[in-house]
């Protein structure tokens, strides 16, 4: 697998991932770049051992990881700029769904971190076997860690959980 | 997850440029190459000076010198390699393994930033107390003493900055460990 090739097939989750983590939107194009140089180092180490995606998150978790831990100013958390999700003018449903979205995005980063890393992995479709293979954690831990995550996230959203 | 947050989070455009991206990693990548050569071929240059200015004048300082440029250069490229495996190697690891990694750095951080200022402080003090002997041995001195307080004061300037600078690294791992509380369970300290 290339560079090109995982960034084209990932790069979306790869964004949005970023947009979790960083505080602002300089932030998280300095993520973007260290998570796709990242890539570029630790893509021809990949043997299969799991899917190919939980190996791409994981590598990118673990930038934002180091990102969070060096982070030398701490800056304020800011809202990303609308071209984050999407900038183009929308009829009125597609306005609130984008309303929506930002309120999600914005609930994610307020969220813990292990919670954080947990929903994020479940919110782009990996199952618990596969949370677990980036975490490092069982599949009753990533159940657990989920749980509780859902509830924050459910709680800050509004919703029932 | 519930499906509708699913549906909305996964439903975000992305405006990810691929091809500057991956161009940017790629020269990004090679610069990082280029440095490491570079101080590579600065090291061999200082040890192979030290090493013939040692063969040509044997005398006692500049062996220790020698001596002294080896374990400062040893201190450093330990640094640099530990740095290069921390930052690319553990990229693939698992988080858990990730968070095992950032706690001995952060550890090492801590052991450096104490060791640094222990040493910097105990280098000043001895300074600061020959500089009596300095006084009375050195007749240029005498003559003119604002010298002597002048070098006084830029050795205590050098603590007080250590100080602050350790004070502040220590900080900020104390703040990076309050971070990552929570994804290691309890045993994290």
């Amino acid at each position: 697998v290339t560079l090109e090739d995982a960034l084209r097939t990932y790069g979306p989750a790869l964004s949005r991932l970023a947009s979790a983590y960083a505080r602002n939107k300089a932030e998280r194009d300095d993520l973007l770049q260290d998570i796709a140089l990242a890539l570029l180092v630790a893509l021809p180490t990949f043997r299969n051992e799991c899917p190919e995606r939980a190996f791409v998150l994981r590598v990118a978790h673990n930038r934002a990881l180091a990102l969070v831990t060096r982070r030398r100013v701490n800056a304020a958390l800011e809202p990303l700029d609308d071209d984050v999700i999407d900038a183009t003018p929308a009829p009125p449903e597609v306005a609130e769904q984008r309303a929506r979205r930002r309120a999600l995005v914005d609930a994610i980063r307020k969220l813990p971190l292990a919670h954080r890393q947990a929903v994020l992995l479940s919110l782009e479709g990996l199952s618990h076997d596969e949370i677990g293979a980036v975490l490092g954690l069982n599949a009753n831990a990533v159940g657990v860690r989920l749980h509780r995550a859902r509830a924050d996230l459910a709680t800050s959203m509004g919703v029932k959980p | 997850m519930t499906d509708p947050l699913n549906d909305l989070w996964t439903s975000a455009a992305s405006t990810l440029d691929v091809d500057a991206l991956a161009q940017r990693a790629a020269s990004s990548h090679a610069r990082q190459k280029r440095l490491f050569v570079l101080e590579g071929f600065a090291t061999a240059v200082v040890l192979a000076f030290w090493g013939a200015m040692s063969f040509i004048a044997a005398t006692p300082v500049v062996i220790a010198f020698g001596v002294g440029s080896a374990l400062a250069l040893a201190a450093w490229w330990r640094f640099l390699l530990r740095n290069q495996r921390g930052t690319w190697s553990s990229s693939s690891v698992t988080a858990a393994e990730f968070l095992a990694i950032e706690r001995k750095r952060l550890q090492a951080a801590d052991r450096h930033a104490r060791m640094t200022t222990a040493a910097v402080c105990g280098l000043a003090a001895v300074l600061l107390m020959t500089m009596p002997l300095l006084w009375r041995a050195v007749p240029g001195y005498q003559s003119e003493p604002w010298r002597l307080g002048v070098a006084a004061l830029i050795l205590v300037a050098v603590v007080v900055a250590t100080l602050v600078q350790a004070a502040v690294r220590v900080k900020r791992n104390e703040k990076a460990r309050l971070e990552l509380e929570g994804l290691d369970g309890p045993g994290w300290e």
